[in-house]
């Protein structure tokens, strides 16, 4: 009976032609590279571009696509959103399907390993043509950069400042610190007058990586070709001395949870808290939260060892990227042309974000909370630009875990080799 | 192969007296008109065979053989295929966090899997027991626990349990106890505890209801008859209840180990593997070397190693399984 | 099931107190969502939402391409369902009612495919989705839940088949019934308990999977329900009471579904008592 056969048969009829569909994918090699230098610019054309959400407020979005319309014959912008969860998957396999997309928005500490990853569209060639290039905010143009090459153009920045109550610092008669020690030293009299003096959640590894810098330590060092973590040395080890001495003497969160669980400006609105380290749109997020917020909240650049300083804020941020499948490479540039220009990133500038070059910093007059934050980013820090990053911050972060131990009084050398030992094995591999 | 025979000798059905029916009156065929009787399970089968080999085994195939690739970011984007033989599974197989992580999913799969069965099953007898309003109220109240999303599950959960503001420490507080503050994230014990609750708590809903169906199925004289002979309740429940949801909780222990081994939302989103990786399990494992450092090839090396150890591990039920199909016959 | 009174009153107050128990977290998303912003963190939790507030379900079914979303999660996640449920019936008649060579080879395949590591297959299905041009196509969705729940339903489904006795159907013929109608009168009833559960199961796995609708689908206009979920996540901190709400909504057409088909499963043996 001959139909006995036929499920054996099928089956290994289908396995065989899985392994066909493998090595086709193997003989297809490098042919997206093709696609996109013989794509000529067909018109109407659309442009698909991905940003994520809260990059872009919906009236200069709105803006962005009509300004472009009309000064492009033919050509249509069509938006995608993004969301959070997941973006790493998402962008990856956009990247490796047949349609990606023209524009990307990637996190600034991700860019690297897209760039290297052969994925995104070379724009050394256009990198004088956007407004302002000279004076792009490092912590946003290195990141884009991979063996000389430009892959990414900055977008916008953030970065973190200690967000305050005014009414709470009046009545106890306290000021904004400048120096370390005076932060320091507020924790006893704002203990006093029945407040925490800061919700700094254990795991805020973004704070510890400011003090680490404003020591002269480093996250992770590049040694000749391998990465390893540098935590153990003296410089990084008294910048956890430090993040540990702020967390005793200030903080009533918890050593083992981070800022977004829970979320620290609700925690801030709830009222009994005189201190956080946050982003200007958690001073926003506080007010919303709790009304009575409005008008009593100013911020402050965390203070440096050094007194009138500031410590290196961490500096977040994206940057804008044409994928190299794309099918309009020359429209997606010319679009992210104008999101860097002058004009738009002044607009970002309106709406709290920080604009990807320095010249831009006059924008933000007239908002006081955006200007401490830019005038801290000058000197702002962004983690190592290295593909093998990434797979650092993926959890369980080391870093994080560093700093639970710590607070949880595990000798800091002990805790720092850990640390570092497992970042040299993520960045390996 | 039959040939239309009555359906008096038929193969299929339970352990009983069998072959004991009346003839069929003249004329009436033992079933549909169809090509000869040896077609009908293949027919009946195809689909599912064709759905498996193509729709699963085509991936699972494609999975084993990126396991023995270099499939990183670039050659993922760039399409390019290199072969590193056995190089995935060296790095994993020597690495000794991976041993750890295997044995600590081992007692966290024991654990959830005894938690979700015993208590399954008692839930399924309750339903038994209880009047109609009762059961319609607790059947209910179970397909809500397993229909939330797990991710808001999870995030509900974590709220419950947070250190300062959480409903548990509220509660237990005000019973007495010194429970203040307290972080039941602070040993990976206690953390694991919060993660079981969980995971139980959404494993048991199937459990119970379908043990609950399966128990419906034993008619209600066999149980009076059984009362009649004078049994009491725990002797109604060996010789009565569970033969006949025995088969069912074979499959529930035997697909709560696998899903219970490789459960993910919920042990990333209470504390993603912390404190200080010590919740870390093999799925967290294989995201945190794979799919989040963007190496697919370790990735499918570890899904392929876990699946060879649910095997192993499940071999024995793999057995008795295929052999209760046969002896139900 | 025999009881007596006493017992029987106080299993009905433990039915009672265990649903409560189980149901707590549920209340408490429930609650939360109709909780105002910012009572939703608090130092003393509150248990009963008050003021109630409408505001985060409004803001939930106002989210952009909320109905896209929401069709098509309906389509997919019920084409799944049915397909699964009838091929897995079909596969379940042949392994329980019926002998034949290899049976042995297809249990032990269906078994072997419960261990498959769906997580680990996202990259694979999409290498392969990609080499025939399926990617961002809604039927790849169909079929990648599908196949994630026949194998348990097939399982569970031939437990159920080889659980009634043959003798019923064929009692029924004798009586005068059509094999199908047999089936129909007396199989089917002793099978929808079991129809109800699989079921079920089928369309919480499908209606609550996230990565593979997310990565599988690049539009943003064929994405699921799921992902409807994930944008309360925004850059902004996370809407708490969105989600919740959202949640709340997700739970609801499950909860719909098994109201309707609870009797089944509920009253299980009654329907046509067939004497042996």
């Amino acid at each position: 009976m001959w139909h006995r056969h036929l499920i054996p048969a099928l089956t290994i009829a289908a396995l065989l032609l899985a392994g066909c569909g493998g090595q086709e994918a193997a003989e297809e090699g490098a042919t997206t590279e093709g696609a996109a230098s013989e794509a000529a610019a067909p018109e109407p054309s659309a442009l698909t571009v991905w940003y994520m959400t809260g990059s872009l407020p919906d009236d200069v979005a709105a803006d962005l696509k009509a300004d472009f319309e009309a000064a492009n014959e033919g050509a249509t912008v069509d938006y995608q959103v993004q969301q959070w969860d997941s973006i790493g998957e998402k962008l990856t396999t956009a990247l490796a399907g047949d349609e990606p997309p023209d524009v990307l928005e990637i996190g600034n500490t991700q860019v690297a390993q897209y760039a290297a990853s052969g994925g995104l569209a070379d724009l050394t060639a256009s990198v004088e043509e956007f407004d302002n290039s000279d004076t792009w905010l490092p912590g946003l143009a290195e990141p884009g950069i991979w063996e000389d090459k430009t892959y990414g153009i900055p977008f916008y920045a953030g970065d973190r400042t200690v967000i305050y109550r005014t009414d709470i610092f009046e009545e106890a008669g306290l000021e904004p610190p400048t120096s370390f020690d005076e932060l320091l030293a507020l924790g006893e009299p704002l203990r006093a007058a029945g407040v925490m003096p800061m919700y700094l959640p254990g795991q805020s590894w973004y704070t510890l990586a400011s003090l680490i810098w404003d020591e002269g330590g480093e996250l992770a060092v590049d040694d000749g070709g391998a990465w390893t973590g540098a935590l153990s040395t003296p410089e990084s080890q008294a910048g956890i001395a430090r993040y540990k001495e702020m967390f005793d003497a200030l903080s009533g969160a918890p050593a083992d949870t981070d800022e977004a669980t829970p979320q620290q400006f609700e925690v801030m609105a709830q009222g009994d808290v005189a201190m956080m380290i946050g982003l200007p749109w958690e001073l926003s997020g506080a007010v919303d939260a709790n009304p009575e917020l409005d008008g009593n909240l100013g911020v402050f650049v965390l203070p440096s060892r050094d007194a009138g300083e500031p410590a290196p804020p961490f500096v977040g941020g994206s940057n804008l990227s044409v994928p190299l499948g794309s099918d309009t490479p020359d429209l997606a540039t010319e679009f992210i042309k104008l999101v860097a220009s002058t004009d738009y990133q002044t607009r970002l500038a309106e709406a709290g974000a920080i604009p990807n070059a320095s010249a831009l910093a006059p924008a933000a007059e007239g908002n006081p909370v955006l200007e401490t934050a830019i005038q801290a980013a000058e000197v702002g820090r962004a983690t190592p630009v290295d593909p093998a990053w990434a797979s650092v911050e993926t959890a369980p972060n080391p870093l994080k875990d560093l700093l639970t131990q710590v607070l949880q009084d595990t000798p800091i050398p002990e805790a720092a080799a850990a640390a570092d030992e497992l970042i040299a094995e993520r960045m390996g591999s | 192969m039959a040939t239309g025979q009555p359906v008096a000798t038929a193969p299929a059905g339970v352990p009983g007296p069998s072959a004991a029916a009346a003839p069929l009156p003249p004329g009436r065929r033992a079933g549909l008109r169809l090509p000869r009787r040896g077609w009908l399970p293949y027919l009946l089968v195809a689909p599912s065979v064709l759905a498996i080999a193509v729709l699963l085994g085509w991936p699972l195939v494609r999975d084993v053989m990126i396991s023995f690739q270099q499939l990183g970011l670039a050659e993922f984007i760039q399409r390019r295929t290199v072969w590193v033989g056995f190089a995935n599974y060296h790095d994993v197989l020597t690495d000794r966090f991976f041993w750890t992580v295997v044995a600590r999913t081992a007692a966290f799969t024991v654990v959830n899997v005894t938690a979700t069965l015993v208590i399954g099953m008692g839930l399924a007898l309750l339903l038994q027991a209880v009047r109609r309003a009762v059961r319609v109220t607790l059947s209910v109240a179970l397909v809500l626990a397993w229909a939330v999303p797990p991710i808001t599950a999870t995030v509900v959960f974590q709220w419950l349990f947070d250190t300062q503001f959480g409903v548990v420490n509220w509660v237990l507080t005000a019973l007495g106890g010194d429970y203040a503050d307290h972080s039941w994230f602070a040993s990976g014990l206690s953390t694991f505890g919060v993660i079981t609750l969980l995971v139980v708590w959404q494993a048991i809903p199937l459990v119970a209801l379908t043990l609950y169906a399966a128990t419906t199925s034993v008619s209600d004289e066999l149980y009076e008859a059984a009362a009649i002979d004078g049994a009491g309740g725990w002797r109604r429940f060996t010789s009565v209840t569970w033969p006949s949801i025995r088969p069912m909780v074979l499959l529930l222990t035997f697909l709560s180990v696998i899903w219970d081994a490789k459960v993910f939302t919920q042990v990333y989103g209470i504390r993603q593997g912390g404190p200080n990786r010590e919740t870390v399990t093999l799925s967290l494992y294989a995201y945190q070397q794979g799919i989040g450092s963007r190496d697919f090839g370790t990735a499918a090396a570890v899904s392929v190693l876990m699946v060879l150890l649910l095997v192993t591990v499940l071999a024995g039920y793999l057995r008795l399984m295929v052999r209760s199909v046969e002896e139900a016959q | 099931m025999i009881r007596s009174r006493r017992t029987g009153l106080l299993l009905d107050a433990l039915g009672l107190a265990v649903a409560v128990a189980i149901a707590f977290p549920v209340f408490w998303m429930a609650s939360t969502a109709l909780k105002p912003t910012g009572d939703i963190l608090s130092a003393t939790p509150q248990v009963l939402p008050w003021p109630l507030t409408l505001e985060h379900f409004r803001t939930a079914v106002t989210r952009p391409l909320f109905g896209d979303y929401l069709r098509n999660s309906l389509v997919v996640v019920s084409t799944a369902v049915v397909l699964s449920v009838l091929v897995a019936s079909l596969a379940a008649l042949a392994v329980a009612r019926m002998r034949w060579r290899g049976r042995r080879a297809y249990v032990l395949l269906i078994l072997l495919a419960q261990t498959a590591p769906l997580e680990a297959l996202l990259i694979p299905a999409f290498l392969v989705l990609r080499d025939v041009g399926l990617l961002d196509r809604l039927p790849a969705l169909v079929a990648t839940y599908f196949i994630v729940t026949l194998p348990f339903t097939i399982w569970t489904l031939r437990g159920f088949v080889a659980g009634i006795p043959v003798e019923l159907e064929e009692a029924a013929m004798t009586d005068g019934c059509t094999r199908v109608g047999a089936f129909r009168r007396v199989v089917f009833p002793l099978l929808a308990p079991g129809l109800v559960a699989t079921s079920i199961f089928a369309f919480i796995t499908a209606w609550n999977e996230f990565v593979f609708a997310l990565v599988l689908m690049q539009d943003e206009r064929h994405y699921t329900l799921p992902v409807w979920l994930s944008t309360f996540r925004t850059a902004f901190g996370t809407d708490w009471g969105g989600t919740m709400a959202a949640s709340t909504l997700f739970t609801l057409p499950v909860l719909v579904f098994f109201l309707l088909v609870q009797r089944r499963l509920v009253t299980g043996l009654s329907a046509g008592a067939v004497k042996g």
